[in-house]
């Protein structure tokens, strides 16, 4: 029996799209059955990140409709066979499905798959609703900027509203430069507004912008730290224990060991 | 057996006199009882201010039927008429009364009802999450920003109140508002409405408790221990 996780963020931009992508390929590499869904209908992107555009036929509205068998919609990815993608229409907006039907459609892919990753759209509206709606797990992304991390809390609120608690938290795009500088919020205020559960932090690495604009997901076998932190929280979410990459998240840790025994303000 | 079973019990209340019928039996024999015990003292009773008949094992009409005859041979006025059936109302939640003055003291009753009752949350208040109460209301976990409360009476937060706050609602002056790290978006109390200053400071440890002295709002720790380091 499959296991549904829902990627979203509240606000645009953070990189839900390129997180659903590489953790999908992350645990196909760990030889897991993975179908990523794109639940952005009318704005689709993952089919692009993953270099599968061309190979669309049928999409996520026409199996809801029935115009298609669920088997046909899936595209097979080019590199790894366990891994399948869903695309979104088109052509159609958010109200094109409702969240009964993605609960149907996840209760068939629980069936042939381990992980079923839903990329979920920006915003709080039907989208939302449709992409959380069955969803098991929730992992929600977020930049060190204040106006991200302000629509996580909010998604974080709307998520246990419809009880899918304890969501664990992905911090995109930091640049531990900035943050030593204290330039950039760092990883213990984010956390400490939004407490709940780091899964893992991904540095601000180009490598993702080449490989984004490629199609093909960063950890691929890239050497980049964007490409190991993405394959951490692969590991992760398979259920390893995988100790976090980053030096200042240490740091952190050790500073934070000294406040709470008085050696440190 | 309920105590004063078979009695007709007459009690002064701070809303007038209510009369209590604690037996089954036909209308002319309650009547009878209430009227001996008011010519014990008839200048006492008559033109007494009633707050309400209550009767067990009696029917509606028979009660109506009392109130009917003790107002018009004992010149007794029914104060806040119905007055059960109004607490009813409340319970429910549905005010449906006629006129303000009814209104305006079903209203009171339902706020000193919720005044007793302070509002519990509990975890964290995340961005858009809103609570509205009458009463006090305690947090057990952080308000992050964008997060509102709305109190008749006190805010307590046993966390981080980093979200915006409104006590004494109901134009209760002494109102408070005491978090454990006290960095609200805008802090509002009464009539009065402040805001962290622009540059803020970095925040440690320290409960702090924010009151209105002379018309302003002001925050100071709460902790005794505290005050002395200042």
């Amino acid at each position: 029996m499959g296991e549904v996780l829902v990627i979203t963020s509240g606000k645009g931009g953070v990189g839900k799209t390129t997180t659903t992508a590489n953790l999908g390929t992350g645990l196909a590499q760990l030889g897991k059955k993975v179908v990523v869904i794109d639940a952005d209908i009318g704005l689709r992107n993952l089919d692009v990140v993953l270099g599968l555009e061309n190979r669309i036929v049928y999409d996520l509205v026409d199996v809801i409709e029935g115009t298609c068998r669920l088997k046909q919609a899936l595209i097979k990815d080019k590199r790894y066979p366990d891994l399948f993608l869903l695309p979104a229409a088109q052509t159609r907006d958010k109200n094109a499905i409702n969240p009964e039907q993605m609960i149907a459609l996840h209760e068939d892919l629980k069936e042939i798959f381990d992980f079923i990753l839903v990329d979920c759209p920006a915003g709080i509206e039907q989208g939302f609703k449709n992409a959380i709606a069955g969803a098991d797990r929730a992992v929600v992304v977020t930049t060190p900027e204040i106006s991200a991390v302000r629509d996580a809390d909010r998604i974080i609120g709307l998520l246990e509203a419809a009880e899918l608690r304890n969501p664990k938290l992905i911090i995109n795009r930091i640049k531990i430069d900035m943050v030593k500088n204290g330039d950039m919020m760092n990883i213990e205020d984010m956390l400490d507004i939004l407490a709940i559960d780091l899964l893992g932090v991904v540095p601000d690495d180009p490598a993702i912008v080449i490989s984004t604009n490629r199609g093909e997901p960063v950890v691929d076998g890239s050497q980049s730290y964007a490409g190991q932190a993405f394959r951490n929280i692969a590991r992760r979410i398979s259920g390893e224990d995988v100790p976090f990459l980053d030096l200042e998240l240490q740091d952190n840790f050790i500073h934070r060991l000294k406040k709470i025994l008085g050696f440190a303000r | 057996m309920p105590t004063g079973e078979g009695t007709v019990e007459f009690k002064g209340t701070g809303s007038g006199l209510t009369i209590r019928v604690h037996l089954n039996q036909p209308y002319e024999t309650i009547k009878e009882m209430i009227r001996h015990r008011i010519d014990e003292k008839p200048a006492f009773y008559t033109g007494a201010t009633l707050a309400a008949v209550t009767c067990e094992g009696v029917s509606e009409e028979t009660r109506q039927e009392l109130e009917n005859w003790l107002a018009s041979d004992y010149q007794m006025t029914l104060n806040a008429q119905k007055n059960h059936e109004k607490e009813r109302e409340i319970s429910r939640k549905t005010i449906a009364v006629s006129d303000d003055e009814e209104k305006n003291a079903a209203l009171t009753l339902l706020q000193n009802f919720n005044q007793q009752n302070p509002k519990f949350v509990q975890g964290t208040m995340r961005s858009g999450q809103k609570v509205d109460h009458n009463g006090d209301v305690i947090v057990l976990g952080d308000v992050n920003p964008g997060a509102e409360i709305y109190a008749g009476g006190n805010i307590v937060v046993m966390g981080n109140l980093r979200g915006t706050a409104h006590a004494g609602l109901n134009g209760q002056e002494n109102a408070f508002v005491a978090a454990l790290i006290l960095q609200p978006t805008q802090l509002r109390i009464n009539q009065l409405i402040t805001r962290s200053p622009d540059d803020v400071p970095e925040k440690v440890w320290n409960p702090e408790i924010a009151k209105i002295k002379d018309q302003v709002i002001c925050v100071e720790p709460f902790l005794s221990r505290n005050r002395e380091n200042d």
